[in-house]
This record gives C-alpha cells, sequence and structure tokens, in this order.
C-alpha cells in the first residue's frame, strides 16, 4: 500500500519534471528514412527504400519517410495520427516544406500518404489516393508491407523528380551509416548530460539546440500524457528531419 | 546649488526609469498581444481558404455523382442549399453552424453513393472523394490550429497585468471555432436512411 503511493508520488514528481515530453511522448521519434517500428520490412527491401528516399534528399531536398506502427492509439484515426506525427518530425526542409510521410498501422490496417504544404501541388489529395490504389493496397492486402510500401515511395520519388525536373540517378540500396552502432561516443555523453541537466526542458533546451526548426506551437498535445515513451532515451544517430510544414493534405486507405 | 540639485535627481531619475521600464513593458505586451491577435487571424483565414476550397469542389462533385443518380435530387438540393449558407456565414459562430450543416448533406449524399456502385469505381468519382477526404482533414488541422491560436491569445488578454493593455487596445476574445463532431464526415459507416 504504502510502497504503491510511493511509486504514485514518484511517478507524478517525474510526470512534473518531464511536462514537455508528455504531450509528444507517444510518438515515436524518428530513425530515418525508414521507421519500420512494426517490424514488418525485411532489410533489403528497408535498404532499397532508403536508398530511393537519400537519392530523391540528395537530388531534389525532398524528404519522403516511411512508418510503420502496430497500432495509433490513442489517437483516434489514422489522420490524427499522421498530421501529430508530420508535425513532431517536419519532414522537408523548412523552405519547401516537401515531405511526404507514407504510414502504416498494421493493427489498424490503415495507410495513409502524408503530403507537405509544399508538394500539394504535384500530390494533390486525389493522386495520393491514387498512389495508395495502384501502387500500395495491392501489395498491403497481401501483407507483403515492404514491397507496398517500396513501391508507393517509388512512385512518390518519381513524381517528386518530375515535379523538381530531375531524373533520379544512383539510386541504390543504402545500408545505414556506417558510424552508426556500438561504440559510444564524446557527443552521445554530452547528449545524454544534456538531457538531464534539462529534462522538461524542451521548451528552452530544445528551440536553442534546433533553433528555426521547429515552427511555432502547433502539434503535439492530442492526448495527454501515457506511460514514458523511448524519446530521449537512446542517441540516435539520426539528426532529424529538415523542417517541413504539413497542414493535413494527403489520402487514406483502409486494407 | 550643486546640493541642491542632488536632493531631487535621484528621485526623478528612479521615476524616469521606472516611466521608461513602464513603457518598455507596456510596448512589449502591445506587440506580442498585436503578434498573437495576427496569429489567430491567420489561423482563420486558413480554415477560410480551406471551407472555400471545399466549396469549389461540390459542383464538381454533384455533377459526377448527378450522372450516375439523377433522381437523388433531394440531396443535391440539401447540399446547394447548405453550400449557399456556408458563403452568406458572416461570424465565427455562423460558419461553424453552417459547416455542420454541409457535412451531414454531404455525409448523405456519400451514403446515397453506396447505392451505385458503378459510381464508386468511377475513377473521377474516386479522385474527388480524396480531395474531399483531403480538404476535410485540412480543415479538421486549421480548425485545431486556430483554436489553440485563440486559447493563447484569450488566456493572455484575460490575465492581470496583460488585461490592462488588452482593454487599452480594444482587443475582445475571440470565439472558437467549434463543430458538432458527430458532423465530421464518417461516410462509410452510417446506415442509408434516405427517405
Amino acid at each position: 500500500m504504502r510502497s504503491r503511493a510511493r511509486i504514485a508520488r514518484t511517478l507524478v514528481l517525474l510526470a512534473l519534471l518531464v511536462p514537455g515530453l508528455a504531450g509528444a511522448q507517444q510518438l515515436p521519434s524518428p530513425d530515418g528514412f525508414v521507421n519500420d517500428f512494426a517490424g514488418v520490412i525485411s532489410a533489403d527491401v528497408e535498404a532499397q527504400i532508403r536508398g530511393i528516399s537519400t537519392a530523391v534528399q540528395e537530388q531534389t531536398g525532398a524528404e519522403i519517410a516511411v512508418v510503420t506502427v502496430d497500432s495509433i492509439s490513442p489517437y483516434p484515426t489514422i489522420e490524427d495520427y499522421g498530421i501529430a506525427l508530420a508535425d513532431e518530425w517536419n519532414v522537408g526542409s523548412p523552405e519547401e516544406d516537401n515531405g511526404v510521410i507514407l504510414i502504416v498501422a498494421v493493427g489498424e490496417r490503415r495507410v495513409r500518404v502524408e503530403v507537405g504544404y509544399g508538394l500539394e501541388g504535384a500530390i494533390p489529395d486525389g493522386r495520393a489516393g491514387a498512389i495508395l490504389d495502384d501502387y500500395v493496397l495491392p501489395d498491403l492486402r497481401n501483407n507483403d508491407y515492404g514491397a507496398g510500401l517500396l513501391n508507393g515511395v517509388a512512385a512518390i520519388a518519381q513524381i517528386v523528380a518530375d515535379e523538381y525536373g530531375v531524373t533520379l540517378t544512383g539510386v541504390r540500396a543504402e545500408t545505414r551509416a556506417p558510424s552508426r552502432g556500438s561504440s559510444v561516443d564524446l557527443s552521445d555523453i554530452v547528449y545524454v548530460v544534456f538531457l538531464l541537466l534539462f529534462v522538461g526542458g524542451r521548451w528552452f533546451f530544445w528551440p536553442l539546440l534546433f533553433a528555426g526548426r521547429r515552427r511555432g506551437f502547433f502539434g503535439g498535445g492530442f492526448g495527454s500524457s501515457g506511460g514514458f515513451g523511448s524519446s530521449g532515451g537512446g542517441p540516435s544517430r539520426f539528426s532529424g528531419f529538415g523542417g517541413g510544414g504539413f497542414g493535413g493534405g494527403g489520402a487514406s486507405r483502409g486494407f | 546649488m550643486a546640493r541642491n540639485s542632488k536632493g531631487w535627481i535621484a528621485p526623478v531619475a528612479i521615476i524616469v526609469i521606472l516611466l521608461v521600464i513602464g513603457v518598455f513593458w507596456f510596448v512589449g505586451q502591445q506587440n506580442s498581444l498585436i503578434t498573437l491577435e495576427e496569429n489567430v487571424d491567420a489561423a482563420w483565414s486558413e480554415i477560410d481558404n480551406q471551407l472555400q476550397r471545399r466549396s469549389d469542389l461540390i459542383p464538381n462533385l454533384v455533377a459526377t455523382v448527378r450522372g450516375f443518380a439523377e433522381q437523388e435530387e433531394e440531396v443535391f438540393t440539401q447540399i446547394a442549399d447548405a453550400r449557399a449558407r456556408l458563403a452568406g456565414a458572416g461570424t465565427v459562430g455562423e460558419t461553424a453552424e453552417s459547416y455542420g450543416e454541409l457535412q451531414s448533406a454531404l455525409s448523405r449524399l456519400l451514403v446515397v453513393v453506396e447505392n451505385y456502385p458503378q459510381l464508386q469505381s468511377n475513377e473521377n468519382f474516386i479522385r474527388l472523394q480524396d480531395e474531399l477526404a483531403g480538404t476535410e482533414n485540412r480543415i479538421a488541422v486549421a480548425r485545431q490550429r486556430y483554436n489553440t491560436t485563440v486559447q493563447q491569445f484569450n488566456t493572455r488578454i484575460r490575465l492581470f497585468p496583460t488585461r490592462i493593455v488588452a482593454n487599452r487596445l480594444g482587443l475582445e476574445q475571440r470565439e472558437y471555432f467549434e463543430i458538432d463532431e458527430t458532423a465530421r464526415a464518417v461516410p462509410t459507416v452510417d446506415f442509408g436512411s434516405d427517405d
């Protein structure tokens, strides 16, 4: 009884310490162009998708991200989840808002393309829906998530390349950056120390670090706090997306 | 003489400094309130844009549906009426209300559409439906952002001491864009109640 009260008190204290994280903690942190949180994409397909996204990013500046999750809970719809994630991750460049996120909710069997402001002209909602219908859904219906997402990303990449008037060259499977992984270097330690020092200091500290990255106070805050997510836990090598804005454009489908 | 001036310079200096600080504070608050109000207006105009965009989509959608389902005149009329009311809405509250009406009229249309499999597989219709759904989603996003800025603004202008500045500027609380959540288009779950 007593220990439970203490645990509760500790939790409350911790919750008070990290107010800034409360809104965002249901959302995972990005880990590159492919974020297979549901574990449904094989390694070589993942490398292919990453290769396409990398080529697109290098040659047009646009960023195409893929996300798979087991569940979008506690968000009521994949549209709500999509815009919250888009606001949190800011895929795309801040000047052009040229990000696209392809999201699959495996549990809900829903898929969504979230299109950044800057690409709404190249990928209007009708076209986004057509991409899902023509390239993504057939494979998803067969539970071949990797193939569906690869086809979808390839189709989107083609449209983006056309929009920027470039021909994508040198697309190759991209394994993870070699520096990523086991070794802990000084910057990781510094990062962790900073996080500890500024726990709850998201509003003071992050803006300094990522000055100009987050625009406005929009996004987040759909649900109330739950458990502690992994955000801010292990240092990730991925330095984050550019800072593109989203307004809810795109299309969704069940499969 | 020197002693004399020393006697009044100190208090006057303090008063001047306080006044200057006060003026700076006031101007600062004034600027930030005006910025906040601009944010509210900007967020509102985004809703407005998307509402307009949806209104522009509707004639196309109706025309497409009509090609397959000519006899569903009642729904078409409801949509046209609701659309006209939305265009004539002045205040935030009126807009929200007629938004809800148009929303439910559109849901009815999409229910009706379920009786026409040919229409549902029509590519043009699918595209329009995606555009409509996308616009609905944009409205939802814009609405949430608008309400967030309104909340910030309303809170600021009601709190002391900013309140004094707000009163001097004649700033008034802004209205939230509240809609009946049940009206939010969920076209596929309703059972067709075509009367």
